[in-house]
């Protein structure tokens, strides 16, 4: 089967009743969702364009994610807006896309009236009751190829310019065969949805559910401020699987949750995004035994994940969790700054997850896809993740930063993440960042917790060697996390002399 | 009370504090500035707010914040 939606129509045929996805308002099982999604995709069709990029500008709801599949049965591949997101942002990211419509609810209107592109506005409701045309679906099917685009997700770029990558059908039925394989998701399973759908970490979710039968249930985002709550909220939708941000996990922790209530369906934990503290994994794993930790460890460029750690022995709060072995179907490599193979430097990626590279961008994807410099003999793309990684003594992979992280300091090679991983074992830290400013050689590190920096600084003196130590500790109210829920280290960075 | 409204207008200064009876559904404080809130209150009274009393409605407005410190300071 060549297209994703094969794979979820195969699980609707056999889950019809079952519901796909929920969230504290709504519900649509297989047959409604797949419905509503063959309805939109119909509308789209007059269109009569094909593998162009249509927006979604909705909130994260069921009937958004029938959204991007109503895209992808018209032939057209979906990008994600988030109905957060500053319209700077999105006018910014369309001087690139060009994209032939925008899809939003009346909710939205007027906010995507400010967007600066040629298409039309599809409102969503005109859409969701459009009748269904399966001759015009039929013969899209028939056309289409598994190396056409399905989404292209926007993320900031070092450029201060949003970068979109393009994911392939192929790609990401590679991938999310690799998750329902690995972490056995089946129709049984109920996914607490925590990321935003334009963050590539909800494509694992999302289509690993869809493909089995599974449900995907979205946690409304409040319920993080208010962790009591969202423990109930898990119980209530007897959610047993979920794949978050070690930030949202972290504040789980930081709070004593479980002090309180206890997450009673919790089978599996996976998260992936940034480092997950080992203090707090330890916290969670003290209070859960039972269930299944794994550190999933990849970007964008290669749908979500390249490599994978199932957790399988104890942590000190002061270690750094292995990132693992390469993902099943999916393959990696280190090469050395002479570009030879090695047993640590920076980390390559080859094989079907991919992606088939960035939108209306001929310029970036010379730096970062490129011909496997071990092998000469015929074309081979691969991607240069500019992750540093070595071997540890399990013959596991360690993230030791990225290349952009690692510093040079008193004429020491530093890795920024070594003395983030000691300062966040140090009792009374809630969540740690190190940031390095280069005009002035000094390494700054901002913390939230209840430990003031005097004392801090008295700890660190036994956990660290002089030359790792920290020029300047600012304790902060709170740390300021992006769009995706990951602590905003570019903010922190360009102001932490203002804090 | 003032102490209450002023760290409400340090947080997230431009709103009026003595009307608004919706700041949390309003999206007038996010999660982080609940988190924030917190943690100055802990400071400024002298208190510690434990988790049961992170929920919405002690979040609704300066008077509900201000019934809730009340409350803990009696309990400690």
């Amino acid at each position: 089967m060549k297209n994703i939606l094969s794979y979820i129509e195969q699980a609707g045929t056999r889950f019809p009743d079952r519901i796909a996805l929920a969230d504290e308002t709504s519900a649509y099982s297989y047959q409604e969702f797949l419905l509503l999604a063959k309805r939109i995709g119909s509308r789209i069709g007059k269109l009569g364009v094909r593998n162009q990029p249509v927006a979604v500008f909705l909130d994260k709801t069921p009937a958004c994610a029938a959204a991007f599949l109503g895209v992808v049965y018209s032939g057209n591949f979906y990008v994600v807006l988030d109905s957060l997101m500053p319209t700077d942002r999105i006018n910014r990211i369309f001087e690139t896309l060009h994209p032939a419509a925008v899809i939003t609810d009346a909710a939205h209107r007027e906010q995507a009236g400010a967007f600066h592109f040629d298409g039309e506005i599809l409102p969503f409701e005109d859409a969701a009751v459009y009748p269904v045309s399966e001759s015009f679906l039929a013969a899209v099917r028939a056309e289409m190829v598994e190396t056409d685009p399905l989404y292209a997700l926007y993320t900031s770029g070092s450029t201060g310019l949003p970068k979109g990558t393009v994911v392939s059908h192929r790609a990401v039925i590679a991938y999310s065969q690799w998750v329902i394989d690995t972490f056995d998701i089946r129709e049984t399973t109920v996914f607490g949805s925590q990321t935003p759908f334009y963050f590539s970490m909800s494509v694992t979710d999302l289509y690993s559910a869809l493909r089995t039968g599974a449900r995907l249930q979205i946690i409304p985002k409040k319920f993080f401020s208010f962790p009591l709550m969202l423990v109930e909220y898990l119980n209530r939708f007897a959610i047993n699987t979920i794949y978050w941000v070690p930030s949202a996990l972290c504040i789980v922790a930081n709070w004593d949750t479980f002090a309180y209530a206890k997450p009673e369906r919790l089978e599996k934990i996976l998260f992936a995004g940034e480092a997950m503290p080992c203090k707090q994994l330890n916290y969670w794993r003290g209070h859960l035994p039972d269930a299944l930790y794994a550190n999933l460890f990849g970007p964008t460029e290669t749908t979500d994940i390249c490599t994978y750690y199932v957790v399988d022995r104890a942590f000190l709060d002061d270690e750094a969790l292995p990132i693992g072995q390469a993902c099943d179907n999916c393959s990696v490599f280190l090469l050395d700054e002479a570009g030879n193979e090695a047993d640590s430097g920076e980390l390559y990626v080859r094989g079907p997850f991919l992606a088939s590279g960035y939108y209306n961008d001929p310029e970036r994807p010379r730096a970062a896809f490129v011909q496997n410099p071990l092998n000469l003999a015929y074309p081979e793309t691969v991607y240069r993740t500019g992750d540093l990684a070595s071997y540890n003594g399990f013959g596991e992979l360690i993230h030791l930063g990225r290349r952009d992280y690692q510093i040079k300091h008193m004429g020491y090679r530093i890795e920024l993440g070594e003395i983030e991983a000691a300062v966040g074992a140090a009792e009374g830290i809630g969540a740690c960042v190190c940031v390095y400013d280069a005009a002035e050689d000094k390494i700054v590190l901002l913390y939230q917790g209840e430990i003031k920096t005097d004392v801090l600084s008295e700890q660190l003196r036994r956990r660290l060697p002089e030359y790792m130590f920290p020029s300047r500790l600012i304790r902060l109210k709170v740390m300021p996390y992006n769009a995706n829920g990951k602590i905003d280290r570019a903010y922190l960075k360009a102001h932490y002399q203002e804090l | 009370m003032e102490e209450i409204i002023k760290i409400l207008e340090e947080i997230k200064p431009g709103v009026d504090y003595r009307t608004e009876k919706n700041l949390f559904e309003g999206h007038i404080l996010a999660s982080l500035e609940i988190i924030m809130l917190v943690s100055e209150l802990n400071d400024a009274f002298d208190i510690k707010i434990t988790l049961p009393y992170i929920k919405p409605e002690n979040f609704r407005s300066a008077e509900t914040i201000y019934a809730m410190v009340q409350k803990v300071m009696d309990e400690e």
